[in-house]
């Protein structure tokens, strides 16, 4: 194997691809530009120092990422086009991702000028969705942090660097090598430190580091360094975040710091709960969590201390009960002003039997009216025809008995209403849509078409409800 | 190249259909049987007639500790296995006994090395159950073989993935997820314990068996439901001790 410890020359050429600047180099190695003949799009090839003289965990990593990331087929990981042979020249090709980080963005802006709210919502709601999305496909990053974010010019988050990731479905080297503690020490989960690397919520942990140093440019912990440092995350109480930026809404911190709970048992069921609340704040759920404006104080944090001594974190194995699987977002659609009783009822017991998986579930309730169907009703505007819908909505949802905690409901008006809903499942990772059969009789062909292509197109499970009949 | 790797067979001819169907509809272009044809089950005479069969087409067949016990000496068998021993060598035509005779300890194919028990003494049968185990397997294998990626093995009816990194200390196991495809990565030496076809022992009673693509380097293992009421039937009716058939459902 060669040891790669020289830079190699602009111009070089490795199975087919031509080497062009060196655009970074650090410990782990070099990342080139590079060009393929036969390849269009803008390329980045990473060369690792391995090798006896480099440290383990080097080359572990570089397995790891080889292993895993060409799996990937998703817009929040950089496309793989070629993985040289490890025990020959070891390389990883892979698209080149045009945007900044979030390290870049956040030493932009330095300490003085924190990021408007508006903003860090939106960021804080494209991670969310990226670690979602990444976690469905049984892949777990553990090394979150912004030098790692790359936000592009469409809003959309790229996770790069997959060497410390964990795969479901392949062996783990970090974990049967009985390594602990791998990661960025200012970002890594307590439970990651004891070595677990099972659990999509050490994401979420690192997420709410990056998220507080995004709104207050100060890291939570602290750029921890010594092992004995890192212990006391196991249980130290984090700054609130408005202890040091007094704008920040209660909300934004309750969010913060339920991601940065020790055990992650406290935290959000999944990071996709986390973009849901992104989206409507005010379903929050506010707990002590949000008061906090000053650190805690010295007998607050020895009584943690003591706690954490007499009660170890215990860690559940979650491998095999995914909480993905277990707090869904669950979407109906339905149109209360339109559908008949018989329909209305069947999709009221088929929403609440989705629902009764977990009182962490989510429920999201959708009134399309067809834009050339509203024009029929009596309201002469669009503003009343969406309060009377919200009205309508309200009323059918009230006898669910959904904590209002865990609904949202939307009226809006579409000349497409199937695209309409694919889209706003797309967005908010809808795990289940519940919707209406379409009608004998009436508008059949227009309500079979919006039916069918919901449950043609969608990228979840589909429940289509038809009113009971006898037989 | 894709060879389907099957082990402990153990005379359930029920187990090693449904394998095979299975097998077949993932797409193979050989299969290795890696020994313990019969013991413990109660067709001896059907599972060795179709393993013959299959050598005959191109397949690769290996000996086993139960096969060896059949053919000659039983008395290190724990005592229900000896007792199936003794009852198999009965139900076996001298044509069957001396097939089981001609079957090799190991075989090689590419960078795999197929053996029944380890590829430390061969003709001992030592158990792959802990790193120092599986230590002993690699470096015996590294001698007979220095190409080798990965050793195949049968014997501990268990499904584990070993990977050694020459840079650790020691070999880690991996607990395989049935029908995930794992990349043999080059920069290690890996050691595959395929489980069992016909007495699974995990728990779980479907059995067990690996498929290896080795212009791919990859690996991937499987678990087949199949008919395990009718194979303790079978256990029943030649009067063999009871637990061989209760355990089949159990997979224990």
């Amino acid at each position: 194997m060669t040891s790669n410890s020289t830079q190699l020359q602009t111009g070089t050429v490795i199975d087919g691809f031509t080497l062009g600047d060196c655009v970074a180099s650090g410990g782990a190695g070099y990342l080139y530009d590079c060009t393929h003949a036969e390849l269009e799009s803008k390329l980045v090839m990473k060369v690792p120092r391995l090798g006896h003289n480099q440290p383990l965990a080097g080359l572990i990593s570089f397995e790891t990422e080889c292993a895993i990331q060409p799996r990937l087929d998703s817009p929040h990981a950089p496309h793989v086009f070629g993985v040289g042979r490890l025990d020959e020249q070891p390389y990883l090709v892979m698209e080149k991702i045009e945007g900044q980080t979030l390290e870049d963005l956040i030493a932009q802006r330095g300490t003085g000028e924190p990021m408007p709210l508006e903003d860090l919502i939106e960021i804080g709601a494209a991670i969310a969705r990226a670690l979602h999305a990444l976690h469905r496909s049984q892949v777990i990053h553990l090394d979150v942090k912004p030098g790692n974010l790359m936000l592009k010019a469409d809003g959309n988050i790229v996770l790069l660097d997959f060497g410390f990731a964990h795969h479901a479905a392949c062996p783990d080297l970090f974990y049967e090598a009985q390594l602990k503690g791998v990661g960025t020490p200012a970002y890594i989960s307590p439970e990651q430190i004891l070595g677990a690397r099972h659990d999509a919520r050490s994401d979420q942990f690192a997420l709410g580091v990056t998220l507080f140093e995004m709104a207050t440019g100060q890291l939570p912990y602290g750029a921890m360094e010594a092992a004995s440092e890192m212990q006391q995350r196991l249980w130290r109480a984090p700054i609130p975040p408005r202890s040091i930026r007094a704008d920040l809404p209660a909300w934004f911190q309750e969010v913060i710091l339920r991601c940065l709970e020790v055990d992650p048992e406290q935290r959000f069921p999944n990071c996709g709960q986390v973009a849901w609340l992104f989206e409507q704040p005010h379903k929050i759920e506010l707990t002590k969590r949000r008061q906090r404006i000053e650190p805690a104080g010295f007998w607050v944090q020895a009584r943690r201390w003591w706690r954490s001594r007499n009660q170890p974190l215990k860690l559940k194995r979650v491998t095999n009960n995914n909480p993905l699987d277990e707090a869904p977002i669950v979407l109906v659609a339905l149109d209360p002003e339109s559908d008949d009783d018989a329909l209305l009822e069947s999709l009221r017991t088929a929403t609440r039997r989705a629902m009764m998986s977990s009182p962490e579930s989510r429920l999201s309730c959708l009134s399309i009216i067809e834009s050339s169907k509203a024009q029929e009703t009596d309201d002469d505007n669009e503003a009343d025809r969406q309060h009377h819908g919200l009205i309508a909505l309200q009323h059918w949802a009230s006898t669910l008995h959904v904590n209002e905690r865990q609904l949202s409901l939307h009226v809006f008006e579409d000349s497409d209403p199937a695209q309409k809903i694919l889209d706003f499942a797309a967005h908010n990772q809808v795990d289940l849509i519940v919707l209406g059969a379409s009608r004998a009789g009436g508008r059949i062909e227009r309500v079979r078409s919006t039916m069918t292509r919901v449950v043609g197109r969608a990228k979840c499970s589909v429940i289509v409800v038809r009113p009971h009949v006898d037989y | 190249m894709r060879i389907a790797l099957l082990s402990d067979i153990h005379s359930n001819f029920q187990a090693l259909q449904a394998c095979l169907r299975h097998a077949k509809k993932q797409g193979v272009d050989r299969f290795a049987v890696l020994g313990d044809l019969v013991g413990y089950g109660g067709d001896p005479v059907a599972v060795v007639e179709r393993v013959e069969k299959m050598q005959q087409d191109g397949a690769i067949v290996l000996m086993g500790n139960h096969d060896e016990a059949v053919i000659g000496n039983e008395k290190t068998l724990n005592e229900s296995a000896r007792q199936s021993a003794v009852w198999t060598r009965q139900q076996l035509s001298p044509e069957a006994m001396n097939y089981l005779r001609a079957l090799p300890l190991s075989a090689q194919l590419g960078n795999l090395l197929m053996v029944h028990a380890s590829a430390y003494q061969p003709e001992k049968f030592h158990y792959l159950i802990d790193a120092d185990d599986v230590m002993a397997c690699i470096k015996a294998a590294e001698i007979s073989m220095p190409t080798m990626r990965l050793v195949a093995v049968g014997h501990v009816h268990e499904q584990r993935l070993w990977h050694y990194s020459g840079r650790q200390t020691t070999a880690a196991a991996y607990r395989p997820i049935a029908g995930a495809m794992i990349d043999l990565l080059p920069t290690r030496r890996w050691v595959a314990t395929i489980g069992s076809v016909g007495q699974p022992r995990d728990g779980n009673p479907a059995a067990s068996y690996a498929i290896v693509d080795l212009a791919q380097s990859r690996i991937c293992f499987f678990r087949v439901p199949y008919d395990h009421a009718a194979a303790a039937e079978k256990i029943r009716q030649a009067g063999l001790p009871d637990w061989n058939a209760q355990r089949l459902s159990l997979g224990k």
